[in-house]
C-alpha cells in the first residue's frame, strides 16, 4: 500500500512537470536582434546609420551618402556574436533535423543564450550597392527549473538582398548641389522557431512538432536624404531617412517591422593625424516608447591600418576594433552593457568579424 | 625693328612634362611618408594590443581575431616602412633625370613625358587583363550557380558571377589613374617644335 501511495505521488508530481508552463514562452526579442546592419563596425558605432558617410569596412549604410565612397570594390563578411558554441547549437535547432543529441546539447547549456551571425557579400561603387546576405542566424533560449528543465527557444534564418543607389540632386538644379536622394530596395526572406518546450517532452518523442518553423517575407523601400556642406566646417553633414515602407506577408509581433523615421547629424573634426568621425541620430522618431530608446551617439578615430570605434545607444554601450592590411580585415567589438534581456540585468558580450575586400 | 624666326627640334613646353613630374613625384612623396608613419604607428598598436589580447581571451573566435591582430600589426609595420623609406617610380625617375646635368631642359621634357605614357600604357594593359579574369571568373561563377545542387549556394555564386561581370564590364569602359593623366592633362601628340621670336630695336 505504502508503495503504491509513493508511485502515484510521483506519477501526479511527473505529470504537473510534464504540462508545461505555456505561458512562460517569451513574447520578447533582445533588442540586439532588431539591428539593421549586423556588422562590427555598425556595432561598434552604436548602430549609426543614418549620420556615417563611410563606415569603418569601406562600406556605406545610408545609401543618401553612397557617393561619399570614392572607390568600387568587392567585400566579404563573416559577423559572429557570442560564440562557437552557441553557433553550432542554433544551426543544429535550425538546419538539420531534431535528434536527442541536439536536444541534450540545448538544455546543457547556459540558462540563458544569445547569438548572431551573418554572412554577406557586398559590392560598393559610387552610385550603387548591392548585397546579399544568404545567412543570418539568430538564437535565444532561457532554461528555467533546472531540475526539470524547460526551454524557451527563439531562432530565425533570414535571407536579405539589399539594393542601394543614389542620385546627386544638382542634376536638377544647382541650388540643391549639397543634396543627395538614396533609395534602398530590401527583400527579406526568413525562416524562424518561437516555442517552448519541456525536456522530457522532448525526449520522448523528438519528432512531436515541438518546433513548428514559421515563414516570413518582406519587401522594403528606404529612401533617404542626405546633405553634405561644403562651407560648413568640420565637413558637417545631415541625413532624414524613412524606414521598412513596405509588406511583409505573414507578420508577426516578434518582429514589429513599423515605418517609421530616422534623423542624423555627422560631423569629421579635423586631427593632426588620422581621421575623427562624430555622429549622432535619433531613429524611431514616432514609434520608440521614449527620448532615450530614439538615441544613438558614437565616433571613430582612424589612423593608417586601424580605426577604433565608440557608440552608445539605449541599450549598449559599446567599443570596437577594426583594422586590415590590402585586402585583409577584421574586427572585434565589445559591449560592457546590454540591457537585451528583461529582468537579468547587464551583461558583457564579444562579437568578432573578418573580411576581405577585392 | 628686325624679328628673327627660328623653328627648331626642340620640345615646346605647351605641358612642362619634367614640371608636372616634379609636383607629381613631391604630392606623391608626401602622401606615402604620412600614410607610411600612419601605417608603422596602427601597425604598433594592433599589435602590442594583440599579444595581450591573445593570451587573456578565452573564446576561440576572440583568439582567431587577436592572431590575425598579431599577423596584420607586423604587415602594417612593414607596407608602412615601405611607404615612408621607398621612393615611388615618379620620385625615382625624377631623381635619375636630376642627377645627369648634361641633358638639356627640352630633353628632360621629352624623357618625362615618354614616362607618363609609358605608364599610362602598361596602366591600359594591366586593365585588358583584370578584363579578361573578371570576365573568366563570371563565366565560371554562373556555370556553377546553375549547376549547384544547393539554392543558397547557386544564389551567392550567381551574385558573386554578377560582380564579377559588372567589374569587367566597368573596367573594360573605364580609365585608369594614369590613363587619364596622359589624356586630360597633355596633349595626345606633344609638339616638338620652338618659334622663337626676337626684337631688335
Amino acid at each position: 500500500m505504502k508503495i503504491f501511495i509513493i508511485f502515484l505521488t510521483n506519477l501526479f508530481f511527473l505529470c504537473n512537470v510534464y504540462a508545461e508552463d505555456i505561458s512562460f514562452t517569451f513574447d520578447y526579442m533582445p533588442s540586439r536582434f532588431e539591428t539593421r546592419e549586423l556588422t562590427a563596425g555598425s556595432r561598434a558605432l552604436g548602430e549609426l546609420c543614418t549620420s556615417w558617410a563611410v563606415m569603418p569596412d569601406g562600406t556605406v549604410c545610408n545609401s543618401a551618402f553612397l557617393n561619399q565612397n570614392t572607390k568600387s570594390f568587392f567585400l566579404g563578411r563573416f559577423y559572429i556574436g557570442n560564440g562557437y558554441s552557441a553557433l553550432s547549437t542554433a544551426n543544429a535547432v535550425l538546419l538539420k533535423p531534431i535528434t536527442k543529441d541536439t536536444l541534450k546539447k540545448v538544455f546543457e547549456n547556459n540558462s540563458v543564450i544569445t547569438m548572431e551571425s551573418q554572412i554577406d557579400l557586398v559590392f560598393v561603387t559610387p552610385y550603387f550597392s548591392i548585397e546579399f546576405a544568404p545567412y543570418r542566424i539568430q538564437y535565444f533560449s532561457e532554461i528555467h527549473n533546472p531540475n526539470f528543465p524547460i526551454i524557451a527557444l527563439h531562432a530565425s534564418l533570414e535571407k536579405r538582398v539589399k539594393l542601394s543607389g543614389n542620385l546627386k540632386l544638382s542634376r536638377f538644379t544647382p541650388a540643391l548641389s549639397q543634396f543627395t536622394l538614396g533609395l534602398e530596395l530590401r527583400l527579406l526572406d526568413r525562416k524562424y522557431i518561437h516555442n517552448s518546450f519541456s525536456f522530457f517532452k522532448a525526449i520522448a518523442s523528438p519528432d512531436a512538432g515541438l518546433l513548428p518553423v514559421n515563414n516570413q517575407r518582406a519587401v522594403f523601400l528606404d529612401p533617404s536624404i542626405g546633405w553634405a556642406s561644403r562651407k560648413w566646417p568640420w565637413k558637417t553633414r545631415a541625413s532624414i531617412a524613412a524606414r521598412n515602407i513596405g509588406k511583409v506577408w505573414y507578420s508577426n509581433s516578434l518582429y514589429p517591422e513599423y515605418t517609421d523615421i530616422d534623423i542624423g547629424v555627422g560631423v569629421e573634426p579635423p586631427v593632426e593625424i588620422g581621421q575623427l568621425g562624430v555622429g549622432i541620430e535619433f531613429v524611431n522618431l514616432i514609434y520608440a516608447q521614449d527620448f532615450i530608446s530614439r538615441m544613438r551617439f558614437g565616433g571613430s578615430y582612424k589612423l593608417g591600418m586601424m580605426e577604433i570605434m565608440s557608440g552608445v545607444n539605449a541599450n549598449s554601450l559599446v567599443t570596437g576594433l577594426e583594422f586590415g592590411v590590402n585586402i585583409f580585415q577584421a574586427g572585434i567589438v565589445y559591449e560592457f552593457i546590454r540591457n537585451d534581456l528583461r529582468g537579468l540585468g547587464p551583461e558583457n558580450k564579444i562579437s568578432t568579424e573578418f573580411s576581405f575586400k577585392l | 625693328m628686325i624679328v628673327s624666326l627660328f623653328v627648331g627640334p626642340y620640345a615646346l613646353a605647351e605641358v612642362d612634362y619634367f614640371d608636372y613630374l616634379h609636383k607629381k613625384s613631391a604630392n606623391l612623396n608626401l602622401e606615402n611618408k604620412t600614410n607610411g608613419w600612419a601605417y608603422m604607428i596602427s601597425g604598433a598598436l594592433v599589435l602590442g594590443g594583440s599579444i595581450p589580447g591573445y593570451y587573456l581571451s578565452k573564446e576561440i573566435f576572440s583568439k582567431v581575431i587577436y592572431t590575425a591582430g598579431q599577423n596584420f600589426g607586423i604587415a602594417g609595420i612593414g607596407y608602412g616602412a615601405y611607404l615612408a623609406f621607398i621612393d615611388n617610380d615618379y620620385k625615382r625617375f625624377e631623381n635619375i633625370l636630376q642627377k645627369t646635368p648634361e641633358l638639356t631642359r627640352e630633353q628632360k621634357n621629352k624623357l618625362a613625358y615618354y614616362f607618363f605614357k609609358d605608364r599610362a600604357e602598361q596602366a591600359k594593359r594591366i586593365r585588358m587583363i583584370r578584363v579578361v579574369s573578371h570576365g573568366l571568373s563570371a563565366g565560371l561563377n554562373i556555370l556553377n550557380g546553375l549547376t549547384s545542387d544547393s539554392k543558397e549556394l547557386g544564389l551567392a555564386l550567381f551574385f558573386l558571377g554578377g560582380v564579377n561581370v559588372l567589374a569587367s564590364i566597368g573596367l573594360l569602359f573605364s580609365q585608369s589613374a594614369e590613363e587619364k593623366m596622359l589624356t586630360s592633362s597633355f596633349s595626345a601628340t606633344p609638339k616638338f617644335a620652338a618659334l622663337n621670336i626676337t626684337y631688335h630695336f
